[in-house]
């Protein structure tokens, strides 16, 4: 039309170009978008001029629900919240609970929700680093080299907790069961055999040119914005930004373990997929250290059946697998909590998710929120 | 070379793909449901009423803790009445919803009397009849031999219910309470 | 409460925040809200957190009056105030000043109530909040 008219139209005229920006709704029902979430992006051609969230999809109302629970029946709740780390729910759970009573579990429980919350870091990881190589466009192969090492995780959570996702573990004072017969050598052969995995996993991957291009120099976070928007967990780190709430706070018995935190230079989405597999390999050093040091003893403090902490709040945060995942919990001196507030690493995650995307192409978007690693029920509760 | 991490990553499929006709860590799955992997005995499927082998009576005495514990308010029961009127240590009715429960097991800790324990039964899909969602007391027995079978750990621990004494006084067995004590389900 | 806590007023919040900002608690970690009904109060609280001196948490409290309950908005200073506010807003109904148009976060838009209060009625009068009531409480 426009080469049609220029022919005999006089020079440009912007008025007759009347160009208007395209809204998408990408998602809510999306194979991308990792859930039910939805991105309204305005865009000019494939660039994105705008791009707003829509939250809410998966709202199942987990804090009212709460309130009207006593404290252990809320740990399945918990499972349900970032479903794929469920053993991590329960830990940050059963930890806040334990601020609000002062009490300490035993030895061997904190081994245990150590060695429970690294693997569930692998299992998060695995699973982020998989799909985020799908949105790219490698149509599953990645995802399936990952998911094999994942199930076996996933068999080791079945074994110990009776669930595989879902699991249920951890109880205030300690966690519901001790492992069963056997399990730690199974645990042990899994990381022997880690390593080789994710040196051929990386073969795969990082030095791959079309993952290269596509990441380096997408969606960059700059640290002091992360830092000023709340951002947490491997995406601040990414940014540069050396803040790992294991070695922060310091909290369970992380202080007796020798690892490293990795932290990126640029920010971008290539550098929150590295910092992950670092992160990956940093586990299995806790792993071993953990498992070599496993005392005996009992896996559960003296805690009364039904659990009544006196009046007051508490704030227990751990470092989860996406980021700060806190637990703010008051108590009225009852059975059941009379506020339960969960503070999603997700949720605050997506709170630059404009900034991230705006400037890059429509399919730069998927990338961006595939490397924050979000999870709706995290999200939306 | 510009393409040399495209060629890494192809032959990694490669050998991937070739590994898989003959090293059994390459190819995980297997052929469902003709083969099935082993399920570990602790796995939670739904809960199901204890009764002992020789009796055939249920444990249950119908003390409501578990529907008390359950978080998804998805079990009802109520107390069955003796010939004199008095109520009796049986539960009348018992009724489990399967589209509440999330099988997480607070009920099988919840209970003293070893009365509960979890299945190893998850393929509930059904072709042609709808299937009830709640399950009554028919549905939900199953005898104490059948928990030795699944789950060894868990029989051990919800040792059997020991027989009346001459004086008539009953004995409570092993209590399997989550309180201050391990729970081994 | 774990760390230091510090009761404010909506006056001096602001004030109270740049105070913390300057002495290097840069990370405004969670941003929340509880409803005392027996006190007629809502008492939003603030946890922030140092990232260089790894310091924290220090805890800001605020309380408002139940009936049109408002506070001075977070977002110029700290961004990670933005979703936890509407969040706040959508869920308590605690007006925000000093940012522009606030929306609900996780209900639609045209949901009427705010359902983390504690006399919070659902419409749908037919079908009564479950779990309470199958417990006999």
């Amino acid at each position: 039309m426009d080469e049609h008219m220029s022919a005999n139209a006089p020079a440009h005229d912007p008025e007759l170009l009347d160009t208007d920006l395209l809204e998408l709704s990408i998602g809510p029902q999306h194979p991308s978008t990792h859930g039910v979430f939805r991105m309204v992006a305005k865009l000019d051609g494939e660039n994105i001029a705008a791009l707003e969230p829509v939250f809410g999809y998966l709202h199942r109302c987990h804090e009212k629900i709460g309130e009207s629970l006593t404290y252990l029946q809320n740990m399945p709740m918990t499972d349900r919240l970032d479903y794929i780390c469920g053993p991590a729910n329960n830990i940050a759970y059963a930890i806040a609970a334990e601020k609000l009573a002062g009490i300490q579990p035993p030895e061997r429980a904190e081994y245990i929700r150590v060695i429970m919350t690294e693997l569930t870091r692998l299992v998060n990881h695995l699973l982020l680093v998989g799909f985020l190589t799908n949105d790219l466009g490698a149509f599953f192969t990645p995802v399936l080299y990952a998911f094999r090492e994942r199930e076996k995780i996933l068999d080791i959570f079945e074994a110990i907790t009776g669930g595989r996702m879902c699991t249920n573990y951890a109880r205030i004072g300690g966690v519901a069961r001790d492992f069963p017969e056997g399990i730690t050598a199974e645990i042990r052969t899994l990381i022997d055999a880690f390593p080789r995995f994710l040196d051929e996993f990386e073969l795969l991957l990082s030095e791959n040119e079309i993952l290269q291009n596509r990441c380096v120099g997408t969606g960059v976070l700059a640290a002091a914005a992360a830092v000023n928007a709340g951002i947490s967990g491997p995406v601040l780190r990414a940014s540069g930004v050396n803040y790992d709430i294991r070695k922060a706070d310091g909290y369970s018995i992380y202080p007796r373990f020798d690892f490293r935190v990795p932290v990126g230079q640029t920010g971008d989405t290539y550098d929150r997929y590295l910092v992950r597999i670092c992160e990956m390999r940093e586990s299995l050093k806790i792993l071993r250290q953990a498992l070599a040091g496993l005392p005996d003893g009992p896996v559960q403090a003296k805690v009364p059946k039904l659990f009544k902490p006196p009046r007051g709040d508490a704030y227990g945060r751990i470092e989860g697998p996406k980021g700060e995942l806190g637990f703010y919990l008051v108590s009225d001196g009852s059975t059941k909590p009379f506020r339960y507030k969960v503070r999603p690493p997700s949720l605050i995650n997506l709170t630059l998710l404009e900034e991230m995307c705006v400037g890059h192409k429509i399919a730069d978007a998927v990338i961006i929120l595939g490397s924050i690693d979000i999870v709706l029920g995290e999200v939306d509760r | 070379m510009y393409g040399l991490g495209l060629l890494k990553g192809m032959y990694v499929v490669l050998r991937n793909f070739v590994e898989s006709y003959y090293k059994p860590e390459r190819l995980v799955t297997v052929q469902y449901p003709e083969e099935r992997r082993p399920l570990p005995p602790r796995f939670r499927g739904f809960p199901f009423l204890i009764y002992d082998d020789d009796s055939g009576a249920l444990r249950c005495v119908a003390c409501q803790l578990c529907a008390k514990a359950c978080p998804a308010t998805c079990i009802e029961l109520t107390m069955a009445k003796g010939e004199d009127g008095k109520p009796a240590k049986r539960p009348e009715t018992y009724t489990l919803d399967l589209g509440l429960c999330m099988q997480c097991g607070l009920c099988v800790e919840a209970c003293p009397f070893a009365a509960l324990a979890m299945d190893h039964d998850f393929e509930r899909a059904v072709i042609d009849q709808p299937e009830p969602l709640r399950l009554g007391i028919d549905q939900l027995r199953r005898p104490f031999s059948y928990l030795e079978q699944i789950n060894p750990e868990a029989a051990n621990a919800l040792a059997p219910k020991p027989a009346k004494t001459a004086a008539g006084a009953e004995e409570r067995p092993a209590k399997s309470s989550h309180g201050g004590r391990e729970v081994t389900t | 409460m774990n760390g230091e806590v510090r009761q404010v007023t909506a006056q001096d919040l602001l004030a109270e925040v740049g105070r913390l900002q300057a002495a290097g608690f840069d990370y405004l970690s969670l941003v929340t809200a509880v409803d005392f009904i027996a006190e007629d109060q809502i008492e939003l609280v603030y946890c922030f957190y140092s990232i260089a001196s790894r310091k924290g948490p220090v805890t800001l409290k605020l309380r408002l009056p139940r009936t049109a309950p408002r506070a001075p908005s977070l977002l110029p200073l700290f961004r990670s105030a933005d979703l936890q506010e509407r969040e706040i807003y959508d869920l308590f109904g605690v007006e925000f000043e000093g940012r522009p148009g606030i929306k609900r976060l996780l209900l639609w838009d045209t949901f009427q109530g705010h359902p983390l209060r504690k006399d919070f009625q659902p419409d749908d009068d037919d079908r009564p909040v479950i779990m309470d009531e199958r417990r006999g409480q």
